[in-house]
């Protein structure tokens, strides 16, 4: 019963006389003040507006769970390519292995310079890459 | 091309230098994150370059000076933290700017809050989302989604058999045809023909169905500007509030946060019963605040309602005892 009572203060369908109509007036201003921080809390945390030229899915996470998550190296005997996550999407920076290598991703083919980054068409980080050598051997790079 | 962000925050942190391009910079990047919010984001809920510049500003001199809790500033300032810890340009842009959870972002969050209770028809979203948050917690249960995410709601025990789900702008469409519809029924079919759902995903589908009202005629004129004694109202307010009793107190803090009757008591076991509640409404009343409006002389303002008196109170007690109002 005595919740009743607390939670007709703001129930607005209730009629109150008095001084308790200021105590229900408080009580639904208080209601809204919570509604407000609420809705623009969770508006925040789903990241309502987050867009995507920022939004790909790491960088959606929390900061302690990113920083591993926005960058991989993926290696072979010769070769290793770093990916990582730039303000232009992700780039492939060849870091060990003779020049002149490719990247092949979904039949196309993104030439690699050694230190140089290169934007890359990729939505996250793959499981592997396949680099073309100079030589046009194809090097499967394992993370 | 090197990234200069890192350089210039230690040269501002450690010599007070490079501000002026170190803010530039900070301006072009909010001015990027700020680009996809509406209005209602902003100050006085206009969005214009007056209130990105403003936004900009505020994110600066918070990362100068401000100390934040949370991770990664574990109290410290954040451009601070960014120089203590060494972290690369694009950690620093991270944590300033496009985190989900971010300096910038948490300041629109902030000034969206503070304009879903001041402006007319933002209030109306925000009784909405609280509407809808009282259907949902009598009927519904939440499924987590994971840390730091809120949850959606589903019906209570429903298991998880097979169901056809449509595309929330198939079940919008179809929601706006129903005539007079009650909110009870919008939630129950949104879930039904949607699937689970978060509380504000709700609320933005069901205010378009609804259709927010376009225009508000303010309930009353503000109060706050009106008042022409606002330190004889101040004094009203502390006068008032010690000649409380603790649980009237805990009464007060209570509605003001919108908790629920079990917040309530569990910091004050002593209203868990109908006369002690009762009674604590009379005496918050009368004793607290039938005597502060009294004192901020409602003759400045007489077509104001009990309503638009609270804003300026709830604000006042902020102002004088922030540990309990917080």
């Amino acid at each position: 019963m005595s919740a009743e009572l607390y939670n007709q203060l703001t129930d607005s369908s209730v009629t109150h006389t008095g001084t308790d109509a200021l105590v229900a007036a408080f009580a639904l201003e208080g209601r809204l003040h919570r509604a407000a921080l609420e809705l623009a809390d969770a508006e925040m945390l789903e990241g309502t507006w987050v867009r995507e030229e920022a939004e790909a899915e790491q960088v959606m996470r929390y900061a302690a769970d990113d920083r591993a998550e926005l960058q991989a190296d993926y290696s072979s005997e010769e070769y290793t390519v770093r990916v990582s996550m730039d303000e232009d999407g992700w780039a492939a920076t060849q870091t060990m292995g003779l020049s002149g290598a490719s990247l092949k991703i979904e039949g196309d083919w993104y030439a690699l310079t050694p230190g140089q980054p290169t934007i890359v068409p990729i939505q996250a980080l793959p499981e592997s890459l396949l680099l073309v050598d100079l030589n046009g051997r194809e090097l499967p790079l394992k993370r | 091309m090197e990234d200069t962000m890192p350089a210039l925050v230690r040269a501002f942190v450690e010599h007070e230098r490079e501000a002026a391009l170190l803010l530039s910079e900070f301006m072009r990047h909010v001015a990027r994150v700020a680009r996809p919010y509406p209005d209602a984001y902003f100050v006085l809920s206009q969005k214009n370059s007056d209130a990105v510049d403003d936004l900009g500003h505020r994110a600066f001199s918070i990362c100068t000076s401000v100390e934040k809790g949370r991770f990664p500033f574990s109290g410290r300032a954040p451009f601070t933290a960014y120089v203590e810890e060494q972290f690369d340009g694009k950690t620093i842009r991270y944590h300033s700017f496009y985190a989900k959870i971010s300096i910038t972002r948490e300041l629109l969050r902030d000034d969206y809050a503070f304009n879903l209770r001041r402006n007319p028809v933002l209030r109306w979203r925000a009784e909405l989302y609280a509407d809808i948050g009282a259907i949902l917690k009598a009927t519904y249960e939440p499924v987590v989604q994971g840390r730091g995410v809120p949850p959606k709601w589903q019906p209570s025990g429903s298991g998880s058999g097979l169901r056809m789900l449509q595309p929330p702008e198939v079940v919008q469409a179809r929601l706006s045809q129903l005539k007079q519809p009650s909110l009870d029924t919008l939630v129950h079919e949104s879930i039904a023909q949607c699937g689970p759902m978060t509380q504000s995903r709700l609320t933005n589908m069901l205010e378009a169905v609804i259709g927010a009202p376009s225009d508000f005629q303010p309930e009353a004129a503000p109060i706050e500007e009106n008042t022409a004694d606002r330190m004889g109202v101040r004094t009203a307010v502390a006068e008032a509030w010690t000649a409380l009793e603790p649980a009237d107190q805990g009464l007060i803090i209570a509605l003001s946060k919108g908790a629920s009757y079990e917040e309530l008591i569990s910091g004050h076991p002593s209203l868990n019963n109908k006369v002690s509640v009762s009674r604590a409404v009379s005496r918050v009343g009368q004793l607290f605040l039938g005597s502060v409006i009294e004192a901020m002389g409602i003759e400045a303002a007489p077509d104001a309602t009990p309503r638009s008196l609270m804003e300026p109170i709830m604000a006042m007690l902020s102002e004088i005892f922030p540990n309990d109002f917080a």
